[in-house]
């Protein structure tokens, strides 16, 4: 279950970076504030994810649909409100970030598994499989900063869905490397979205988001637009794409 | 799960939760020490070489000045050297610990931020270890003795492990609060060094009327607890003790706090 409570969420603009704001934020043991030239990104949300819910999440770049993810999980601690989750929880997004160049695909695998919970013995069992899943091959004992982008995602996917959570976020499903690995990155999600209590997912492919949700949320200025079954919300933003173009 | 509170949290989450960080925290900071010393050609034994080359250096001009032997001054200026550089990893490590990580914190929920600094401590510390090693071995080839008191120096180096990571952390969560600190912190870094008894003997500030300026300096408490072992072959005067306790049961709530204090506005100040 996911239960938002009038969760707002400002990242901190010029006057944020401000000496005398951060120390107040660090003795508040606060995050951000918000000031003038602050981006406000969520506004006062409140909502209830129930357990066996797939909610497909729609909208404009920028109108805050990472950033809701990014809260539901605990990487952005509200600014204001709470935000309490049942389950454990995974994410995919940003998946070509956060890797050691000079390391090599085996290491940062290791690294990415530890990260994601493991404990090294259990990674250690996980990774023959894994690197299998990333058919790099020989590629994975170099530097990984002699990877392409598509090598990236692939390493990266393959240990980010080795472990199947409750509570599954997804941003965009990722398009990983090639159209065979596609189609095999595809299969291997459509499982853990089966297996899933819960399924939050972001995508700009409304036959993506009709297909694996039924509900959705229209985000639109950091606040939730509309809210209700997937086909009528899709309905209503399409309409207001159309009528704004 | 509970967030941003975090205080619900039970025992055994709390017992697994240093589970992951420390493996993180080792994880990453075995592939920079691999990363180090691979990319050069004489790998770790810079480790050894840097200090030793240092100590070869400033022994040579001191000895004249203080009209010592070489011999006698290097052990103690290696032993100093190894120590000091250990110090100074940790701040500079600390300082970029957040942002070496922005890529994890900014896409893996759940990780505490101590592993960031704490992979940084580690790194530096098997380096330290690996210098006094060698330390020790010059030490050994030039004094020709090993006493009981050495086994002091295994307690000493839990107190400098400690005190590494609680600078780590502290640098970690001021430099990426306050960008200019690293200004502020280099300085008085250099400062520090110079009223250090580290390319000179405690004396020459004692018979200067600074003695006060030994009593303040942390570092030379937990400086004397490993060298007076290693190079005198003496156990330190309790004082030296009492004051490094002090030393850490200061830095290491400090340290603490700083991180909780700041676990939601890390991400933001990156």
């Amino acid at each position: 279950m996911i239960e938002l409570e009038q969760v707002s969420l400002h990242f901190p603009g010029k006057a944020g970076l401000r000496l005398r704001d951060r120390l107040a934020g660090f003795f508040n043991g606060s995050a951000a504030r918000l000031d003038e030239d602050g981006v406000r990104a969520l506004h006062e949300i409140s909502l209830t994810i129930k357990t066996g819910e797939r909610v497909g999440v729609i909208g404009w770049n920028g109108a805050g649909k990472t950033t809701l993810l990014k809260t539901m999980c605990g990487i952005y601690t509200p600014t204001e409100g709470h935000v309490r989750v049942e389950g454990d929880v995974a994410s995919l997004f940003e998946l070509a970030t956060g890797f050691e160049m000079e390391a090599s695909g085996h290491d940062n695998m290791l690294t990415r598994a530890l990260l994601l919970g493991m404990s090294r013995k259990e990674a250690q069992e996980a990774l023959p499989a894994i690197a299998e899943f990333t058919e790099l091959g020989d590629a994975l004992e170099r530097p990984v900063k002699t990877y392409s982008f598509g090598m990236f995602l692939r390493l990266a996917f393959a240990v980010s869905t080795a472990i199947q959570p409750d509570v599954l976020l997804l941003d965009e499903i990722v398009a990983a490397g090639d159209a065979r690995f596609h189609a095999k990155a595809q299969k291997r999600l459509d499982g853990m979205v089966d297996q899933a209590s819960l399924v939050v997912l972001i995508s700009h492919d409304m036959d993506t988001i009709r297909a694996m949700s039924d509900r959705c949320l229209w985000i639109e200025a950091g606040e939730v637009r509309e809210d209700g079954p997937t086909e009528a919300v899709i309905r209503a933003y399409a309409g207001s794409v159309a009528a704004s173009s | 799960m509970t967030h941003p509170s975090g205080e619900t949290v039970a025992a055994p989450r709390t017992r697994e939760t240093l589970r992951q960080t420390l493996s993180i925290a080792w994880q990453l900071a075995r592939l920079d020490l691999v990363r180090r010393y691979t990319s050069t050609g004489l790998g770790i034994l810079w480790a050894i070489l840097s200090p030793l080359g240092m100590s070869l250096v400033i022994g040579a001009v001191f000895a004249q000045v203080f009209d010592q032997g070489l011999a006698e001054f290097l052990p103690y200026l290696f032993v100093n050297l190894t120590l000091w550089a250990f110090f100074v990893a940790c701040l500079e490590g600390g300082a970029i610990a957040f942002v070496a990580a922005e890529g994890y914190i900014k896409q893996v929920p759940n990780v505490s931020l101590a592993a960031y600094p704490l992979r940084m401590a580690f790194g530096a510390f098997a380096a330290l270890c690996f210098g006094l090693l060698a330390a020790a071995l010059v030490t050994l080839a030039l004094e020709g003795r090993v006493t009981l008191a050495w086994l002091g120096i295994l307690p000493a180096l839990v107190a400098w492990l400690i005190f590494g990571i609680a600078l780590s952390s502290l640098s970690a969560v001021l430099n990426t609060m306050v960008r200019d600190f690293a200004y502020v912190q280099t300085v008085g870094v250099q400062a520090l060094f110079y009223a250090t008894p580290i390319m000179y003997p405690p004396e020459m500030l004692v018979s200067h009327g600074l003695s006060w300026l030994l009593t303040l300096n942390p570092v030379y408490h937990l400086l004397m607890l490993v060298r007076t072992p290693m190079v005198f072959g003496d156990l330190p005067p309790a004082s030296h003790y009492i004051a490094s306790a002090i030393v850490l049961a200061v830095l290491v709530p400090l340290a603490v706090f700083a991180l909780r204090r700041s676990r939601s506005s890390v991400v933001f100040w990156l």
